[in-house]
């Protein structure tokens, strides 16, 4: 019963991600991502990371699709707009997204995470809790993605900035 | 086969309960929202009447005594009302909208205890009696009610001392779930505004969607303000009951141990931020009649119209009890309890009559809060939008953050003297 309920919430989270970036409208858009957001806290909620599933939707879904239907409402969207021939890297794109679904299905069903540190926390211990959760961030080796994917929104802002600004002066 | 044998021997010794926590939830959620609708239902009500009392008129008084039957008249009107779908609009999110915007206060409201929490025990004893009052007037089904008896013999005898909350989730991350379901109330108001295709829909759903994450985060702030006086062990493992519970006490033997009382500026930040979330005067930008004619519902008709209404209304009823719940002592009033003791004969359990006076003592103290709200946006003009900013960002984030540091502070310094 369990796993058929984590198997659709997870056949859900990869619909809502797969409809996220296939809708031309980009307020559809952005409301099958609260529903992947929304999917996602979910699956943490099955799997007894309450806390986790709840400031997955609070951070997600509260506040950041928030603001960013907020920057939407604030375009002029005209229908049909966008550009409609295929962009020219959307070969390599597809490729890269093929060949990484393939990774991560091979890691799935090779159990490559069974012997990691992830497969000890026992899920009735509610390791999703404030407390098993501060303790593994702070101590056992979970500093080290938490800085990196830091590391990586800087690279996004960054990002972000070069791609909005003007072209005048170069 | 040693652990299949020990399992049978295990499921043995204790029954499944399964299907009494099953009936006894399914009862407290049914009391609750009956409970909520109730009081919905004749929120407009009251609403229209307060305002004809500040305003010298008389209001709504014709349909039934003293009008109380205006809200049914109101609800058959607006069904029969032409379902009106305008040709510029995105059709599915302007049918989505109207029906989101009740959703997360109707969902919040479960993590609210409305009572004291009604031990196990009683539970064990009606079925007792019932069984009693069957085998009574039958005997035909005398082995079946024997076997029953003793079910709920054993039942209590398992779940001596234990209470179920009068709450219908008694999450243990109830105030997480708190913050996360009431974030997500902004979406059925931008969401319907922005399909209506309309400049003035468009503008008041930009400036609630603002609105909304501008003042959740002094929200937010002064939640844990709360959080951190009412206890130590944090967000994850604290239920809203704890909250309430931890309100009971006396200061000094006499004072109640209010939020109110003992955090005063936090309470006031709270109770602000609950009007900004709710879009209620004089935070109501989304609707500000002189500058947007009627805002993000200029487009809705008929029953979508009457439901953006109902999300307002609920809303605000929600925001009432939660503000009851975290600031004012919940479902206790002072000393009540004490006299109860003495007065109650020895024949009832006091804590039944405490349990029954608790969910009357929380309707009324909800109710008063919603007369607050009532009385608030009939006294007080609408503010500019640049005087909510102002607000918002330099005056509760600052100051609901500094009361935090305090609070902590304070915290501290209590444990440490061991006054606490």
């Amino acid at each position: 019963m369990q796993l058929a309920i984590e198997m659709l919430t997870a056949f859900m989270i990869v619909f809502s991600a797969v409809a996220t970036v296939s809708r031309r409208n980009p307020l559809y858009a952005a409301l099958w991502l609260i529903n992947c957001f929304l999917f996602t806290g979910v699956l943490y909620v099955i799997q007894e990371a309450v806390f986790l599933g709840f400031l997955q939707v609070l951070t997600y879904a509260g506040a950041i699709l928030v603001l960013i239907i907020f920057s939407i409402m604030l375009m002029d969207l005209r229908d049909n707009e966008g550009p409609k021939e295929r962009s020219a890297g959307i070969q390599i794109v597809a490729l890269g997204s093929v060949l990484v679904s393939i990774f991560l299905l091979s890691c799935f069903f090779l159990r490559t995470f069974e012997s990691s540190s992830y497969a000890d926390l026992d899920p009735k211990t509610k390791w999703g809790g404030l407390q098993h959760l501060g303790q593994f961030l702070y101590s056992e080796g979970g500093l080290f993605p938490f800085e990196f994917i830091t590391v990586l929104l800087l690279g996004t802002l960054v990002g972000c900035v070069q791609l909005a600004k003007r072209k005048e002066w170069s | 086969m040693h652990n299949l044998l020990a399992n049978v021997t295990e499921t043995a010794t204790t029954p499944d309960y399964s299907i009494v926590y099953g009936v006894l939830g399914a009862v407290i959620v049914l009391h609750n929202f009956s409970i909520f609708m109730l009081i919905l239902t004749w929120l407009s009500w009251l609403e229209r009447r307060v305002c004809a009392w500040i305003q010298d008129r008389s209001g709504p008084n014709r349909v039934g005594p003293a009008g109380l039957l205006q809200p049914v008249a109101d609800a058959i009107k607006l069904m029969q009302k032409e379902d009106l779908i305008p040709h510029h609009v995105e059709k599915f999110l302007y049918i989505l909208g109207p029906a989101l915007v009740a959703l997360p206060a109707l969902i919040l409201f479960v993590v609210i205890p409305i009572g004291t929490d009604i031990p196990y025990e009683w539970i064990g004893n009606l079925m007792i009696w019932g069984a009693d009052g069957v085998n009574y007037f039958t005997d035909s089904f005398a082995v079946n009610m024997t076997e029953l008896q003793d079910f709920a013999r054993q039942f209590n005898l398992d779940h001596a001392g234990q209470t179920r909350s009068m709450a219908a989730a008694d999450l243990p991350v109830g105030l997480a779930f708190l913050l996360a379901i009431g974030s997500l109330g902004v979406y059925g108001l931008a969401l319907g505004a922005w399909s209506a295709n309309n400049k003035y829909a468009t503008m008041g759903g930009v400036r609630a969607s603002a609105q909304m994450i501008s003042y959740e985060l002094a929200l937010g702030v002064a939640i844990l303000t709360l959080i951190l006086m009412c206890g130590t062990s944090g967000l994850s493992d604290m239920t809203i009951g704890d909250i309430v519970s931890a309100q009971q006490g006396y200061l000094g033997g006499w004072l109640p141990k209010w939020n109110i009382i003992l955090n005063p500026i936090t309470a006031i930040i709270l109770i602000i931020c609950y009007f900004a979330e709710t879009n209620r005067l004089p935070f109501d930008f989304a609707e500000a009649e002189p500058e947007l004619i009627a805002g993000y519902h200029i487009e809705h008709s008929g029953m979508k119209f009457a439901l953006f209404m109902i999300g307002e209304s609920a809303a605000m009823l929600t925001a009432s009890a939660l503000i009851v719940t975290l600031c004012f002592g919940g479902w206790g009033l002072p000393f009540l309890e004490d006299i109860l003791k003495v007065v109650v004969p020895e024949i009832i359990d006091y804590r039944l009559v405490l349990f029954l006076a608790s969910i009357g003592i929380f309707m009324t103290k909800t109710i008063a809060m919603v007369m607050v709200f009532i009385l608030v946006r009939w006294s007080i003009p609408r503010f500019r939008y640049d005087q909510l900013m102002n607000l918002g960002w330099k005056r509760l984030l600052p100051a609901a953050l500094a009361m935090l540091v305090i609070t902590v502070f304070v915290k501290e310094l209590f444990t440490y003297f061991g006054a606490h």
